[in-house]
């Protein structure tokens, strides 16, 4: 059982913040590392991994830190994310010259179990130049299962997979987390990490959005308050009205529009014709506001 | 176009086809070749890309800047290097630039499997390692160019005989170009083999600085044998003696090697038969290699 | 030094097309040797000069520098470096393990066949083949450490190492009386000089530098060179593609 440990951890490239004071704990199980392009996913994986010092915070596995500390990758499997590029070799020899690197006891049978994990059993004889780009990821797999890692990291494994590899793999993922292992896998591709982390870690711009349990996360974006813009021919007095009504949380009068919040939405946009009819006012527009994921994530975010 | 259905629609979101003037092969091939000599001096790449071609023509300048101070400010009224004597002295710079300037042509577009992409445009494969030549010669030329320029100017400013200044210096324009040619078609020749850059460096400067310690033996030897007429013929082994000795049998140039090389016409037309000899293989290997590749792209 | 990562260096080191170009340049050394010696009469002169003008300034640099910038530019380049790295492995033993290689690679195509070129050329009681011999395996393990830390350093290793040895070892060398100090090829040509007293300079063996300086230059500059490389290794970002 084997934790990765992030403490107001931040990365950044001169004006870029890659990583922006993020705190999370990786524990055993299966964690996806959930996020649009560009939002941190691999800075923090490759920081998980030893591969990038934090320009702020501490990144720990069981308290050593993974920096500069080559000991870390006893315990941590990495599948990159660069093409197998040792072209020249069979995929039995490449899995088995990386067994020889973690200097395991029984090489050989590690690597036979890990090309068996990954079902390369058949093609292993061929050299990795001749492997579909399927094949490759398996084998990278393989390399990265081959000394029984507590700890695994993926950054979007699932890339380029047909569905039958992908399930495969989800398979494979399952099958290591009911051992008691901390897996972590990156994807921007909501279904992917839906069907198969039990925690999901929500990176937007940097930031660590949201974590928790996909369910709870997506109770949480569906009902957070929507917000729509009311023009009308009295703003003045339909404000009045809408708060009065009570299904809005909170009216602001602008110069020449009301912004509305509400959270029950449904009761709201039936309100609201209801309210101007009564109220004998013209409704001239009505418009929510910005749905984008960005717009619920900053939301999550602020909270 | 929207067409309803019973679940779904097409919206027109405004895909444009274009129906207007489409600019035809000469433009697209005059386009690479203008992409390849800027590409040549890093100009509208990255500022990284920018640092080896111009180091190079620092070094390549430098030399003569230093001759045209000399010649300014110094007391004596003679060219310290004839301008085409300065091109084969300075093989070193050119060679290097060639070097690392015919990957960036070839090697690259080999390297990240874009040739499809090139090849599905009205621009046959010729068309395509035509343009990247012309390219790089181009820019070589002007590499070679610059510095002789800065010669003569050097010799107007000291006000030596114009006259003959001005025959020299263009005979030399015309022998850089030449040799642009030449070194280009070698340096695009061995570089198609590779995708990697470095491989290909270093094998097109092994080929342009290796044959001229070969020539230079092969002088000794034949030399030290009493075969002085046919040693005169060694440097035909290395491109820049090979076009020096061009330079000296046909137009009448003092040669820049010190294994002065003859001067008949004979001798003349054997070097300019090799000179197209070789620019003939460099063609057919260019040739042969880029069929392979068009067939697999 | 990790027996696993020496195979994985020389099977990339030896397998591919830069193996072409690093078993040819030997070759045509020996071409030129055998040429020599025929056009010469054996006359140890002539060896000299073409050892000192040739084998030394470009054959061995240029075979140096394929070979260090090849044991590990190749797999930085595209990222595949990852694979040594995510070991639990020091990156000094990393570093050693594949600079060993490349070090005996370069001794065995660059050193031996200069020697054999100075026995072929013609030499005098084998004084040549000794002095360039050893020389040239200086160089090769000063050379190959060298490019080898460039390689670890920058994706432009083989034009800089170019420049370098040819540009700022050959040319400004000739003409900057100080540059010459701080030049590898002055440091392993001591030995040389020494080597082929006293008739060195009827030969025209020398160096710039003398002998003691000369070597400490090349175990420094080999041992910090070594150094640097273990210690970028450690930090180095795996980045893979261009």
């Amino acid at each position: 059982m084997s934790t990765i440990t992030l403490t107001d951890v931040s990365r950044w490239f001169g004006n870029v913040v890659a990583a922006n004071d993020v705190t999370m704990e990786i524990g055993p199980g299966i964690t996806g590392l959930l996020g649009p392009n560009g939002a941190g996913k691999t800075t923090l994986i490759s920081m998980m991994g030893g591969f990038l010092a934090p320009s702020a915070g501490t990144v720990l596995l069981d308290g050593a830190s993974t920096w500069r500390n080559p000991e870390i990758y006893r315990t941590i499997g990495i599948v990159p994310e660069t093409e197998a590029a040792y072209d020249m070799m069979t995929g039995w020899q490449f899995v088995l010259a990386n067994a020889l690197l973690h200097e395991l006891e029984y090489p050989e049978a590690a690597a036979n179990a890990a090309i068996d994990a990954v079902d390369m059993a058949a093609a292993q004889d061929r050299t990795i130049g001749t492997y579909s780009k399927g094949m490759k990821q398996r084998i990278k797999m393989a390399t990265s299962l081959v000394h029984q890692p507590q700890i695994l990291l993926l950054d979007e494994p699932f890339n380029g997979m047909d569905p039958r590899q992908r399930l495969h793999l989800m398979d494979l993922l399952r099958s290591l987390a009911a051992d008691g292992r901390t897996i972590l896998f990156s994807s921007h591709i909501l279904e992917e990490v839906e069907v198969v982390a039990d925690t999901i870690e929500v990176m937007v711009a940097g930031r660590h959005a949201a974590s928790g349990n996909f369910r709870k996360i997506r109770r949480l974006m569906t009902e957070r308050p929507h917000r729509y813009t009311v023009r009308s021919s009295d703003n003045r007095a339909l404000a009045a009205a809408i708060i009065a009504e009570g299904s809005a949380n909170a009216v602001s009068l602008a110069a020449d529009r009301i912004d509305v919040e509400a959270s029950d939405f449904g009761a709201f946009v039936h309100a609201l014709p209801r309210l101007s009819h009564k109220s004998k006012i013209r409704l001239l527009d009505v418009t929510p506001a910005d749905e984008s994921l960005e717009s619920v994530f900053s939301y999550l975010v602020a909270r | 176009m929207a067409k309803p259905d019973a679940d779904g629609v097409i919206h027109d979101i405004g895909f444009r086809h274009y129906d207007g003037a489409r600019m035809g092969r000469p433009f697209v091939v005059r386009s690479l070749v203008a992409d390849t000599l800027r590409g040549a001096f890093g100009i509208g790449r990255p500022g990284r890309e920018k640092v080896t071609p111009w180091i190079l023509v620092g070094c390549m300048m430098l030399p003569a800047f230093v001759m045209l101070i000399i010649l300014v400010v110094g007391p004596g009224d003679e060219m310290p290097v004839e301008y085409n004597q300065y091109l084969i002295a300075l093989q070193l710079v050119s060679a290097l630039f060639v070097a690392s300037r015919a990957p960036y042509a070839l090697s690259r577009d080999l390297r990240d499997g874009v040739m499809p992409l090139y090849l599905s445009r009205p621009m046959t494969t010729r068309d395509y390692v035509t343009a990247r030549f012309l390219g790089l010669t181009a820019g070589t030329t002007i590499f070679l160019v610059a510095p002789i320029t800065l010669l003569f100017i050097g010799a107007l400013l000291s006000e030596l005989p114009p006259g003959e200044q001005i025959t020299g210096f263009l005979l030399a324009i015309v022998l850089a170009a030449v040799l642009a040619v030449l070194i280009s078609a070698i340096g695009l020749a061995i570089a198609c083999f590779t995708q990697r850059r470095g491989i290909a460096m270093a094998g097109i400067v092994a080929v342009l600085l290796l044959t001229n310690g070969l020539s230079g033996v092969f002088y000794q030897i034949l030399d030290s044998r009493g075969e002085i007429s046919l040693a005169k013929y060694a440097v035909a082994f290395n491109p820049y003696g090979l076009v020096d000795g061009i330079g000296a049998s046909v137009m009448g140039l003092t040669a820049g090697n010190d294994q002065a090389p003859p001067t008949t016409m004979s001798s003349g037309i054997i070097f300019v038969t090799v000179y197209l000899l070789i620019l003939g293989v460099c063609a057919l290997i260019l040739g042969r290699r880029y069929r392979k590749v068009a067939a697999g792209a | 030094m990790n027996p696993v990562i020496m195979r994985l260096t020389a099977r990339s080191l030896l397998g591919r097309r830069r193996a072409i170009l690093f078993a040819l340049l030997p070759g045509i050394l020996l071409i030129v040797a055998g040429s020599t010696r025929w056009g010469s009469s054996a006359d140890p002169w002539a060896t000299a000069h073409m050892l000192h003008n040739f084998a030394m300034s470009t054959v061995l640099p240029l075979v140096c520098l394929i070979i260090g910038t090849g044991a590990i530019g190749p797999e930085i380049e595209d990222g595949s470096i990852v694979y040594l790295l995510a070991k639990p492995i020091s990156r000094t033993t990393i570093a050693l393990s594949k600079l060993v290689v490349a070090v005996s690679t370069a001794l065995a195509m660059g050193a031996v066949p200069i020697a054999l070129a100075g026995a072929i050329a013609g030499d005098w009681h084998w004084k040549l083949t000794l002095a360039y011999g050893t020389s040239a395996a200086l160089g090769a393990v000063a050379y190959t450490t060298v490019f080898f830390t460039l390689a670890v350093f920058t994706r432009n290793a083989i034009i800089s190492g170019l420049i370098y040895a040819l540009f700022w070892e050959g040319v400004i060398g000739g003409y900057v009386p100080g540059v010459r100090v701080l030049s590898i090829r002055q440091w392993i040509l001591a030995p040389a000089e020494e080597i082929a007293m006293p008739q060195a300079s009827t030969w025209g063996v020398s160096s710039q530098v003398g002998l003691s300086t000369g070597l400490v230059l090349i175990v420094i500059t080999t041992v910090l060179a070594a150094a640097l490389a273990a210690r970028r290794l450690q930090t180095i970002s795996v980045r893979g593609g261009e």
